[in-house]
């Protein structure tokens, strides 16, 4: 299940990008999960593992993706680590709740993502019991703990 | 700074046109839309000048980030600076304090929760365009 913590809290990796660069593996830029979410955020192809074509940039490094499908490629291959999140656009929304239905993870919010119309259900750690299902659950938590943390 | 900035920066793929209304910008949206690809074309040029092939136009601009900022700052004035999502330091009161006592406009990348931060709902953007070139576009519209 996903689960998501609100606001600043150790052992989050805030700088995603940074952490990726240096511990990203070939295989975690040529499994299916990362071809698609490349395809569908960056409009990009992985052409290997080394190399990915950008219809904007040419061809790129996998340092150079956007900051958003470098953390979810994080969230996927290290999901014992806490990745912030709010490195990633609404666009990665679906990407994210699609892993937390494959395994359990957390991620750091310091901003309200939109999850969507659709039923979801994620754990908030900030309140231990607490599982929400929808938009309106989740802003509802969320509105309270961003408040409460980033003061 | 005072009043508009407006600042035109410019590679052999990307060509970035936006106007700063007032001393704090927030830019944001979607991710693989440009934001840190602009972050790296200033501060390419910030390394290199116009060695490093980028075009910056409309006034001096240049990145913030790392264990040093604070002094850095403290040397800047009148220039617009610019902040990517990886740096913490904007959560900290210590940054809010700097913003309100210089003249320095600040252009923020970041989704994040700026409680310290006094900027307008106005001012926030996202990078419009996905081509070559991309400009600033309110995400909030005024009815």
């Amino acid at each position: 299940m996903l689960r998501v913590w609100f606001g600043n809290r150790d052992n989050v990796i805030y700088n995603t990008s940074v952490y990726f660069r240096n511990r990203y593996k070939d295989s975690w830029i040529t499994d299916e999960f990362a071809r698609a979410a490349i395809k569908d955020i960056d409009r990009s192809e992985v052409l290997d593992a080394n190399t990915i074509q950008s219809p904007v940039l040419g061809q790129i490094p996998p340092d150079k993706l956007s900051g958003g499908v470098k953390a979810l490629i994080l969230m996927k291959n290290e999901p014992g680590k806490t990745f912030n999140a709010s490195n990633c656009g609404d666009n990665c929304a679906k990407w994210i709740l699609k892993l937390g239905k494959e395994k359990s993870f957390t991620i750091a919010l310091y901003h309200i993502m939109d999850f969507g119309k659709e039923d979801f259900e994620i754990r908030i750690l900030n309140d231990r019991k607490l599982i929400v299902h929808n938009m309106r659950e989740f802003l509802d938590e969320a509105d309270k703990y961003l408040k409460e943390n980033m003061q | 700074m005072v009043g508009r900035v407006s600042i035109k920066i410019s590679n052999q793929r990307n060509s970035y046109k936006f106007t700063l209304n007032r001393n704090i910008t927030i830019l944001r949206g979607d991710s693989g839309t440009g934001k840190t690809t602009l972050y790296d074309m200033i501060r390419d040029y910030n390394n290199m000048g116009k060695e490093s092939g980028v075009k910056i136009s409309g006034g001096n601009i240049v990145t913030l980030e790392g264990k040093n900022w604070e002094d850095e700052l403290d040397k800047l004035s009148n220039t617009v600076v610019v902040i990517d999502e990886g740096s913490k330091f904007v959560f900290s009161k210590e940054f809010a304090s700097k913003v309100k006592d210089c003249d320095n406009y600040f252009l923020i990348i970041t989704r994040s929760y700026l409680s310290q931060l006094p900027y307008s709902v106005d001012e926030i953007y996202r990078i419009k365009g996905n081509g070559k070139n991309k400009e600033f576009e309110r995400k909030h519209h005024n009815k």
